[in-house]
């Protein structure tokens, strides 16, 4: 039951006690309402009556949020969507029924074919920093598995090129560590894939796939690679697919997982040309339109080092491929590791 | 880091979430949030928080007109199975959270838009000068505007909610 106010004495008006709880008064304001509420039980009341309605009007906004968190993109990307940002305005206006079949994320690093084998053999990893590019940073500074038979000058030796060219890469002598992705790719050696379909339709969730490929566990799947099978982190695993040419390489892999929304992400791994033909011919399926986040670029050199100086055969790239917004395929890509 | 950098690191939830409930489309609120600070960079105003939440008003202005003409493809749209939601969530928690954002939403479609704009951007974080700024009102109108829009929110709200209750428990009985 509330009180009735006093009659004889002022009340703060119920406009000023919102604007109180607000902090949006001076100084002098809130020690003169502070004076009045500590002689007025009237007010005191009225106080704790528009704080709690303050409080559920925060808790009932609360619930109007988006339900995924927002991802924030890089403020560099965001810089370098200027015209990108009118591209999408134009194709919104075109019709958003077109549907967004997929947003490749690229990221290649090279690995030397010959290291390569060598490691897969030995049952080692090797990660080379892609040396072909000047001013390069290291592309995949996984942690080096050197074995007393084949130490620093063996990995010089074999390499074959001039003298120091490994030397961005990190080599340490951890048997025990787990190679993993690093932390964080640089953007500049990340490219973004987009492609909508004009057809969409309920196959636009499958890849279409080349050649043979076979379904197997995720055991077997780490053997035939040697124990690098990438994936995201956190998401469940619901298929490995691989392709062999030859025993001696490694395959080109598919690790299938599920989004949180149901969708599926695809990882692919492999020789960078396979890989390109697999994002290409994804975009000759769905008679999409596409655009990478590097207008320099166009199918199929959206994937691949620059400056070429290394052999394409040597290098292999890996690809984030999902029907989500390009941005939230950047973000799982952070949370790619190999294992 | 400048000013922008750093109101983009803090503020992007901020401006998705103001957006959100404008245009009720989570992809929408992104792309809009993304062309504001896109805007906001190109721009360099002088009082950044209080532009940001202008432009942001205006593209969710736009947008509402351009949904209004484009209602046929919209209608479409509502039937496409794109639900995110997570996975953790039982099914039963998940339509009951729904249910709550449509009665929260009801409430809030109820208030004049004055009301509703002056409520979304005080929970935004805005000041009430920057409020006042943003919708031309008085400094001393905001506070006489948030007591009347939070009152009407909460009662539409209660009423709604009760008249789920009875349907529910005719539902039952």
């Amino acid at each position: 039951m509330r009180r009735i106010p006093d009659p004889t004495m002022r009340h703060i008006p119920e406009e000023e006690l919102h604007a109180y709880l607000d902090q949006a008064l001076s100084r002098n304001q809130c020690v003169e309402i502070e004076c009045h509420l500590a002689v007025c039980p009237w007010c005191r009341e009225e106080r704790d009556a528009i704080a709690s309605l303050r409080d559920r009007t925060t808790a009932l906004l609360g619930l109007l949020g988006p339900r995924r968190i927002p991802v924030r993109p890089p403020i560099e990307t965001l810089a370098r969507r200027k015209p990108a940002a009118r591209l999408v305005s134009h194709w919104s206006r075109r019709g958003r029924w077109a549907a967004l079949l997929a947003g490749a994320v690229l990221s290649g690093y090279g690995i030397h074919s010959f290291l390569d084998r060598q490691a897969a053999r030995d049952g080692l990893l090797v990660a080379v920093a892609d040396s072909a590019v000047p001013g390069a940073e290291p592309l995949m500074t996984a942690p080096l598995l050197v074995p007393p038979t084949l130490g620093d000058s063996d990995l010089r030796e074999s390499e074959g090129g001039p003298p120091g060219t490994l030397s961005t890469q990190t080599v340490t002598h951890r048997p025990d560590a787990s190679p993993a992705l690093p932390s964080r790719v640089p953007d500049s050696l990340v490219r973004t894939l987009d492609i909508r379909s004009v057809r969409g339709g309920s196959d636009a969730n499958e890849l279409a796939l080349g050649g043979l490929w076979k379904t197997v566990p995720w055991e077997e799947a780490e053997g035939l690679t040697s124990n690098m099978l990438p994936r995201i982190e956190g998401l469940p695993v619901l298929e490995v697919r691989v392709q062999q040419r030859s025993p001696e390489e490694r395959p080109l892999v598919i690790v299938t997982q599920q989004y949180s929304g149901g969708e599926t992400v695809r990882t692919i791994e492999g020789p960078v040309e396979e890989v390109a033909n697999l994002v290409t011919r994804q975009i000759d399926v769905a008679g999409a339109e596409w655009r990478t986040s590097d207008p320099t670029r166009t199918p199929p050199e959206y994937i691949g080092t620059a400056g070429g100086s290394l052999p394409r055969r040597s290098i292999r790239a890996m690809t984030v491929i999902g029907r989500l917004p390009a941005d939230t395929l950047n973000a799982l890509r952070q949370r790619l590791a190999i294992r | 880091m400048d000013d922008i950098e750093r109101l983009y690191q803090t503020m992007y939830g901020s401006v998705v979430r103001f957006l959100y409930r404008k245009v009720w489309d989570e992809d929408r609120a992104e792309d809009l949030a993304q062309e504001v600070f896109i805007r906001a960079m190109a721009h360099r105003p002088e009082k950044p928080r209080a532009w940001i939440f202008a432009v942001a008003a205006n593209l969710a202005r736009d947008e509402a007109r351009a949904a209004i003409r484009r209602r046929k493809h919209l209608t479409l749209l509502t039937n496409d199975p794109v639900p995110l939601s997570s996975p953790d969530r039982s099914a039963e928690e998940s339509v009951e959270r729904q249910e709550q954002m449509a009665q929260v939403q009801q409430a809030l479609e109820t208030l004049s838009p004055r009301d509703r704009d002056v409520l979304l951007l005080w929970d935004a974080g805005m000041s009430y000068p920057e409020i006042a700024q943003q919708t031309g009102l008085a400094v001393g109108a905001v506070g006489t505007t948030l007591a009347r829009a939070r009152k009407r929110l909460v009662e539409a709200h209660d009423r709604n909610d009760h008249g789920t209750d009875e349907a529910r428990h005719a539902a039952h009985s």
